[in-house]
């Protein structure tokens, strides 16, 4: 009998040890566009306590009614919440099966396959960085990595957009992914995180199989420009080969403005960010191995 | 009548709206600081500017606004290996593929030759990441150019 050959999809975290870099940009406008540019069906999975990726493409109504009905990501780490942020559930049994805690965002007309749907975000996973004994934590970090290798054989693409610490959730994601992206600005606070994440994946026991590093410049000005940072990045023996050569440029269009949920691709003068984003997303596909 | 609104107009109806588009648009200028429409209007010629490079090869003005960050690969190659490191086209090339042949022995990589300098580097692209490009060219930059530096840097 011929033997079926399950595709894994990449799994991309967006990570950088230093906040304020464009995790949160990058992961809702630019897999956004991938989404729809390559027909790639695509999960986005909102791994941050904060939840600024939920917050930026979901209203908060409708946040609040999928909370209620427990479609977040806390209900992928365990079934049912505990009374106490100090403890965790032990009856963890298997996750819920994707669609049970995503939602749909966009869909393709005819093709339903293709979709992009997000795991909404939890305050709730806050609690992982209070709790110290790994033993407690080891069994939902299992419970996260079967539930993200079963969304691996249903999707193309998963993205999850990480919190900028060294943290119990930062391994989760790390033993998940194939590839991390991080986000770096030209300044010299940014660029260090990136070294520092390198690091850490590299010093990690646990981490076995270690992701992918690729590197994208976010917030370049478009004048004034000083490209010492980049000139330094794209020689470095390690990340220069990695680093995109396609850059996003500051643009209020990325930004979260009050009185706007979305995707950015999807704003009146979107037309003036979409052909950036589109070069990203093609030299991305290339690294991710998607063309 | 003004000889810019007069040329304004003929590009408009050259260019087919509907009525009711003009009325769309009028709006929209309306609620549109003056700055921000010449910031589209900037926008506008950017992209254009692009898709003529892309469509017609080297036949484009070489030079930017300074303080702009080059925005394609032939740019970034130029600005590291031409204006920064001060080699011409011709030398910045042989040193490029010097350094690729080194790491890559068995890639084809064609010759500078006659073509023209982005022709080329997009038939390099076509072998070779754009990163893996903007690598090697940065390390040759960097042979040429002594930056002094003491702020932290990557290690």
């Amino acid at each position: 009998m011929a033997k079926t050959t399950i595709k894994f999809a990449p799994v991309v975290s967006v990570l950088n040890m230093k906040g304020g870099v464009g995790k949160t940009t990058i992961s809702a406008h630019v897999f956004r566009h991938l989404y729809m540019r390559l027909q790639k069906s695509t999960l986005l999975v909102d791994f941050d306590p904060q939840f600024n990726l939920t917050q930026t493409i979901v209203s908060q109504i409708d946040y609040e009614k999928h909370k209620k009905d427990r479609r977040t990501i806390q209900a992928v780490m365990e079934p049912e919440p505990n009374q106490s942020i100090f403890q965790v559930n032990t009856q963890l049994g298997p996750p819920p099966a994707e669609d049970k805690v995503s939602i749909r965002l966009r869909g393709i007309i005819g093709k339903p396959e293709i979709n992009l749907s997000l795991v909404p975000g939890d305050f709730g996973l806050v609690k992982y960085s209070l709790i110290t004994d790994q033993k407690v934590l080891n069994p939902i970090r299992e419970r996260f990595l079967t539930f993200i290798m079963e969304a691996r054989k249903n999707r193309d693409l998963i993205c999850i957009d990480c919190n900028p610490s060294s943290s119990f959730m930062t391994l989760c994601a790390l033993m998940a992914s194939t590839h991390v992206l991080v986000p770096v600005k030209p300044d010299r606070y940014s660029i260090l995180g990136l070294e520092l994440l390198d690091q850490f994946i590299n010093d990690l026991p646990l981490l076995t199989n270690k992701p992918k590093i690729v590197v994208i410049l976010n917030g370049v000005p478009r004048a004034n420009y000083d490209p010492t940072v980049e000139n330094s990045l794209r020689s470095h023996p390690r990340f220069g080969p990695v680093t995109l050569s396609s850059v996003l440029n500051v643009t209020k269009l990325l930004e979260a403005s009050p009185g706007y949920t979305g995707f950015a691709t999807d704003k009146k003068h979107q037309w003036r960010i979409t052909p950036r984003i589109s070069a990203v997303v093609d030299e991305l596909a290339g690294h991710l191995g998607l063309k | 009548m003004k000889d810019s609104y007069k040329r304004l107009c003929f590009l408009i109806a050259s260019a087919g709206f509907r009525e009711e588009e003009l009325s769309d648009f009028v709006a929209a200028l309306k609620e549109s600081a003056p700055s921000e429409f010449a910031n589209d209007v900037s926008s506008a010629r950017r992209i254009i500017l692009a898709s003529s490079r892309k469509s017609h090869g080297d036949a484009v003005a070489k030079d930017r606004k300074v303080g702009s960050p080059a925005e394609t690969l032939e740019e970034k190659v130029v600005q590291l290996l031409v204006i920064d490191a001060g080699l011409s086209r011709g030398a910045a090339a042989d040193a490029l593929l010097n350094s690729i042949r080194n790491k890559y022995p068995d890639i084809f990589l064609p010759n500078f030759g006659k073509m023209g300098f982005g022709e080329w580097i997009r038939k390099i692209a076509q072998r070779l990441s754009p990163s893996e490009i903007l690598h090697f060219a940065s390390i040759i930059r960097d042979q040429h150019v002594h930056d002094i530096n003491n702020d932290w840097r990557l290690k």
